[in-house]
């Protein structure tokens, strides 16, 4: 008899108690993003490093937390802080998911990687302007405008922004 | 069977190194390989048996006295239960999963 190795869809709690303990260990937890809510920076089956908490957060860094009591297990981005609560809120949705309490933040997302890409977009210092149009409203309107620039011009943007 | 398991030594799960979970009546086990825990790319699970082995394997009992005690609680000849504990035991060792108890 041998261990199987497993493939394996779990649940939100599921999800939950299993990132708790591996960042317990001080260990990231790798993990399939699902849902459009942080297109275009994370997009559906982008595979996420989800790490645990080393410093202070700060607007812009995109973190993975639970709601209360509704046991649900979202990544989104930190638009504003408030006292030791955050205002959270996806990318590519309007409205913000609510004021959160720093306890039920589990940790913070450090990689991103798009098949064989590792993504950097989003996660760098553009994250604070990122958080800043998002919480405008205003994050749709730009995306539309920088998917017109030529797609040479936006990865040399890229490449000096990360350089 | 040829095996290099010694059936007089205490193994354990390797606690830093890995996140064991009863989820839904499913025993999972997540390696921390290089820092990380991956659910994409390596979990396993372990069925009834594999779970009792698991269960037993507390830091006091040998292998020896995990067979015995799988032997009085599971239906099936001993020598068969022993060569599932070595199996599975040589399987997590070869992973890292478990460790000699020191």
């Amino acid at each position: 008899m041998k261990p199987d190795k497993v493939e394996k869809a779990f649940s939100n709690a599921e999800l939950n108690e299993l990132i708790r303990a591996t960042l317990s260990k001080r260990a990231s937890f790798r993990m399939k993003a699902t849902g459009f809510s942080m297109s275009p920076f994370i997009q559906n089956e982008d595979i996420l490093t989800i790490s645990p908490l080393t410093h202070s957060l700060s607007s812009g860094e995109v973190v993975a937390f639970d709601i209360p009591k509704r046991n649900k297990l979202i990544v989104h981005r930190i638009v504003e802080i408030r006292n030791s609560s955050f205002v959270i809120k996806g990318d590519n949705v309007e409205s913000i998911d609510g004021v959160i309490p720093g306890e039920c933040i589990l940790g913070i997302i450090t990689k991103v990687e798009r098949g064989d890409r590792r993504i950097y977009f989003g996660l760098g210092l553009e994250r604070v302007i990122i958080a800043f149009l998002s919480k405008k409203g205003a994050l749709p309107f730009v995306y539309f405008f920088w998917r017109l620039v030529p797609n040479h011009i936006r990865k040399f943007i890229k490449c000096k922004i990360h350089s | 069977m040829e095996t290099t398991i010694d059936l007089k030594t205490v193994y354990v799960p390797a606690e830093d190194d890995v996140v064991a979970r009863e989820l839904h009546g499913e025993f999972i086990i997540i390696p921390i390989t290089s820092g990380v825990g991956d659910v994409e790319d390596e979990i396993f699970s372990l069925n009834e048996t594999g779970k009792a082995i698991w269960e037993r394997m507390d830091g006091k009992r040998n292998l020896d006295e995990v067979v015995k005690s799988l032997t009085s609680d599971f239906e099936g000849p001993e020598e068969e239960i022993r060569k599932d504990v070595i199996g599975i035991i040589e399987e997590l060792l070869r992973r890292k999963i478990i460790i000699e108890a020191r």
